[in-house]
Order: C-alpha cells, then sequence, then structure tokens
C-alpha cells in the first residue's frame, strides 16, 4: 500500500474564518475512509483542497508526491462528488457520462452503463427532471465509473431512499475490489455506513482530532454497566465521555483501550462491559457541553 | 509540473466552439426566417436597403458578450471537476471564443455575399456598404478583422463579467459592469460607432483626424490584451465553488 494523499500541516481560513487548522496525515490506497464531523467541522473545505478546488492558506496537499494545484497530470487523478445544484442542467445522464469519458482517461462506460440500470436511471432524461435521489445516483455513477485514484464523496447520498443507499455502498464495495482506489466517504449517517469504513477521520472545528484505521478506534469505547458506586470505583482514572444514570444502575462510557486484565477484572467484579458504537464515540468526541481532553 | 493539458485545450476549444456555433447558427436560422416572413408582411421593409453583414456584426457583438458572460458563470466549474486545471481551461476557452467571434463574421460574409445574389429574387435591396467603421474600404478581409476583433472584445468583456459574478458575487460582478461599460464604451468610440457612453445625449467621437487607421487597430488589440491579463489574472488561483 502506498500513500496516495499527503496532508502536510494543511490550514485553510476564508478571511479571518478558520476552516481547517493544521490538518497532518497521510492516506494509502485500496482503503475506504470515513470523513466525520459535526456540520462546519471543514470536511468539505478539506476536500475541497485534495481535489484543487482551493489552494491551501497554509502546509501542503501532496497527490503521488506531488502538488495537484493547477497541476495537469495529478488533478485528473482526484474525483471530487458532491450534490450539485442541477436545477439549469439540460444534459442527460448519458451527456454528462459521455463528457466525463472525454476527459477522464481512465473512464469506465461500460461500468457507468451497468450502474445506471442497476439505479434504474433513464440515461436520456435531462438531470434536472430528475428526482433529488436519482440526481445523487447519477452523482454516484460517475464517481465509481471514473475510476480515479481518489474518490472523494461528500455526502452524495442525500435524497436517496433506503434502497438505493444500499445500492450505493454494495456499488462502493465492488469498486474497491475491482480496482486498489482510495475512496473518502463524508456523512453524517454514521452508524448506517460504519461497516464501509476501513479508517476514520474525525475533524472538529477544523482540527483531525481522529485519524485510526476503525477496528482500533471503535476499541477506544468501552461502555461499563452496573451498580453505581461498583461502577464508579472502577472508573476512577480514566477518560469519560458518557455517564447515564438510572435508579440504581450506573452505565459510564470510557474512551482509551482497556487492557484485557481490566476488562476480565470488570466481568468478575459483576460490572457489565460492552463496545461503544463510532457514532456514539464521534457524538461524545465533538460535543460542545464538554470538551475532553484525548490522549 | 505543467499546468496546461494540450489534449485538454484542444477537447475544450472543439467543446465550446461547437456550442457557441450550434447557438449561433440556430439563432441566425431564425433571425434569417423572421426576416424573410417580415419581408413578405411588412411592405414597408421592402425599401430598406440591408448589409447583412453589418448587420451580423452589431448582433455578433451582443451575442459574443452574451455567450462570454455564460462562460464566466458557468462553465469553469464544469471542467475543473473533470480535473482540467484552470489554466487549460482558460486557453481553451480563450481560443474557442475567439475562434467563434470570427466564424460569426465569416457566415455574415457569406450570408452577405448570398443577400447579393438572391436580391432579385426577394423583395430586398442588399446593402453595399459592408460596415460603418471610420476605415475607407477595407473590403470583406478588413472589415472581418476588425469586427472580429471587436467581436471577441465584447466575448472577453462578458467572461470577465460573468466571472465576476462567479467569484466574487455581486458586488465584483457589479464592479466588472462598470468596467464593461468603459471598456466597451472606449471601443465603440475609437471606432465612431455609436456608443454606450453619451453625454446629454451626444456620442462622443474620437478626433479621427487625429488617429491612424493603423493606431485605431494597435489601441483596439492593446484593449484585447489588457482583458486577458485581467482575465488570466482572475482564473489562474480562483477557488471554485462547492454548492
Amino acid at each position: 500500500m502506498k500513500s496516495e494523499v499527503i496532508l502536510d500541516d494543511v490550514t485553510l481560513y476564508f478571511k479571518n474564518i478558520r476552516a481547517v487548522e493544521n490538518v497532518s496525515c497521510s492516506l494509502d490506497s485500496g482503503l475506504i475512509y470515513g470523513l466525520i464531523g459535526r456540520n462546519g467541522a471543514g470536511k468539505t473545505s478539506l476536500l475541497s483542497l485534495m481535489a484543487s478546488y482551493r489552494q491551501p492558506t497554509g502546509g501542503r496537499v501532496l497527490i503521488h508526491g506531488e502538488d495537484p494545484f493547477e497541476n495537469a497530470a495529478r488533478m485528473p487523478d482526484v474525483h471530487f462528488v458532491y450534490q450539485r445544484d442541477l436545477r439549469e442542467e439540460t444534459d442527460s445522464l448519458q451527456d454528462s457520462i459521455r463528457h466525463a469519458a472525454k476527459y477522464r482517461d481512465g473512464f469506465d462506460t461500460g461500468y457507468a452503463e451497468q450502474l445506471i440500470k442497476r439505479f434504474d436511471i433513464d440515461p436520456e432524461r435531462p438531470l434536472n427532471k430528475l428526482s433529488m435521489g436519482k440526481q445523487a445516483a447519477a452523482a454516484i455513477i460517475e464517481g465509481l465509473a471514473s475510476n480515479a485514484p481518489i474518490t472523494l464523496l461528500d455526502e452524495i447520498h442525500h435524497g436517496m431512499d433506503a434502497p438505493s443507499r444500499q445500492l450505493f455502498y454494495e456499488s462502493l464495495l465492488e469498486c474497491r475490489e475491482r480496482q486498489e482506489r482510495l475512496f473518502i466517504l463524508s456523512t453524517h449517517l454514521i452508524s448506517e455506513m460504519s461497516f464501509l469504513f476501513d479508517h476514520i477521520l474525525i475533524l472538529d472545528r477544523g482540527n483531525l482530532i481522529v485519524n485510526e484505521a476503525y477496528d482500533t478506534f471503535v476499541e477506544r469505547g468501552t461502555a461499563i454497566t452496573g451498580e453505581s458506586s461498583l461502577v464508579e470505583a472502577f472508573v476512577q482514572g480514566h477518560t469519560l465521555i458518557g455517564r447515564k444514570e438510572l435508579g440504581g444502575t450506573l452505565s459510564v462510557m470510557l474512551y482509551g483501550t482497556l487492557p484485557a486484565e481490566k476488562l476480565e477484572q470488570a466481568r468478575k467484579g459483576g460490572l457489565e462491559t460492552t463496545p461503544v458504537s463510532l457514532q456514539e464515540l464521534f457524538i461524545h468526541l465533538t460535543d460542545r457541553r464538554q470538551e475532553h481532553d484525548i490522549n | 509540473m505543467t499546468s496546461i493539458s494540450r489534449r485538454h485545450v484542444g477537447k475544450i476549444f472543439s467543446d465550446i466552439y461547437t456550442l457557441f456555433m450550434v447557438w449561433a447558427l440556430r439563432g441566425l436560422g431564425a433571425l434569417a426566417m423572421l426576416f424573410i416572413l417580415s419581408l413578405l408582411v411588412f411592405e414597408s421593409l421592402r425599401s430598406l436597403e440591408l448589409s447583412i453583414l453589418a448587420m451580423i456584426t452589431g448582433l455578433g457583438n451582443s451575442y459574443m458578450l452574451i455567450v462570454g458572460i455564460i462562460t464566466g458563470i458557468y462553465m469553469i466549474h464544469y471542467y475543473i471537476r473533470q480535473g482540467v486545471t484552470r489554466r487549460s481551461f482558460f486557453l481553451g476557452a480563450l481560443l474557442a471564443g475567439t475562434a467563434a467571434a470570427g466564424s460569426v463574421q465569416v457566415i455574415g460574409a457569406l450570408l452577405n455575399l448570398i443577400s447579393y445574389g438572391v436580391e432579385s429574387f426577394l423583395p430586398f435591396s442588399a446593402g453595399r456598404q459592408l460596415t460603418s467603421y471610420p476605415m475607407g474600404s477595407g473590403g470583406y478581409p478588413g472589415v472581418m478583422s476588425i469586427s472580429t476583433l471587436i467581436s471577441t472584445i465584447h466575448f472577453f468583456m462578458g467572461w470577465i463579467i460573468g466571472f465576476g459574478f462567479y467569484r466574487y458575487k455581486a458586488s465584483g460582478g457589479a464592479a466588472c459592469i462598470l468596467l464593461g461599460i468603459l471598456v466597451l464604451g472606449g471601443v465603440s468610440i475609437i471606432w465612431d460607432q455609436p456608443g454606450l457612453i453619451t453625454v446629454n445625449g451626444l456620442v462622443i467621437r474620437f478626433p479621427q483626424e487625429m488617429i491612424s487607421w493603423g493606431m485605431m487597430v494597435l489601441l483596439t488589440c492593446g484593449i484585447a490584451v489588457g482583458l486577458i491579463a485581467v482575465l488570466y489574472g482572475m482564473i489562474r488561483r480562483s477557488p471554485i465553488r462547492v454548492e
């Protein structure tokens, strides 16, 4: 696996507003990254920088080792897919596919046609006459069939119904099987989409606060439930990210990997230990009401 | 690192040029039909002496201004999404607009020649004066070259106005419109055309005896180069909106 994208201390300001601050990470091919963050956390701004839609205010973005901005060899490596305003778009999906194939060398028109059938879209209907869900599917088809080594999908599933979203997830996994590509999936549907993620990136107010493999990250959260006094004693010295009390029962969420012997000790002490979901971890890590010190 | 892909420039040129010419031909077709129908309906029109080339020159300027605005507002985003650099887009669109401005003049000249042939069949008189530019009898090549240059300036100005709105929103767009009035007004003064800038209803005229034809061409070329520089400055590092 090689690093396709390197962000080195990347910062982006819009006049005096900080959108992205000192973000550093390297992203590898063959993985699906889940980019999550609250509204206004800087997800779209970060993706815009990778797609050369903007230049960073500070730091460097490297695609295959080169600055992609205005680099004719690197810009086609990235395909940025997001929900566009298509109210004035009279071209059909067929026109759109033909146009993309003209400019993107690796574009797979045959696969695009397969996806059009799968998503049940009329390819000759103008894009502005399609429903919102079908418009989203049209954008997904273009993104997946582009075969771009780096494909950025920003909140693209809005408006899609559950069966269409399921088709999207299956197609995304199929694409990853067909060819080694890097996908970044920005979403608010964390619970529904978490099974797709190999790696998690969490942005909070422009800062990258989590950059970890999915499995490693979700192991960082453990819920301990039991009699209040026992739980209180057990969690002493740990970082707490959530707490619920009902009668004499207390449930506490801990942040930080617990060693196996510590978990065993909890079970032996009559406490229940359960994993914390990605969504729960995300909610607590980005909760404005309680600022956490995450080590 | 190269920021211009010749392959992309060629494709952008071909895409945009084709689009502009399809629109132009559709517009001209509709205009020709309307004109012929009007000749049949309105008797008073039959006594008019009409120079097709002069008419298309005027219409061509407005047309190029409009397609320039469309280029500025809608096109850059479309191409960047496909991995095209801003510079490749700029060059492709610049060449396409210039070629389209020239092609409109060629079509105008051809229609003008055709009008001489058909005036005996149709109830109208083809005008013999090719232009109202103060350039004597430049003939078709002279008239078409100057008209292409002026039409191209209209395209650049439209592009600047459209892109002004795209990049700098309403205030930037308004500033570009003001620049447009000044530039296009200046061009019309140089070429002694009924211009955008008047004082108390009087058209401002450049003292023609003080300026040679060559100087007028040079001044106009200078304006065109200045507009290209402004456009390049606006586009070369422009952020692309995600919306």
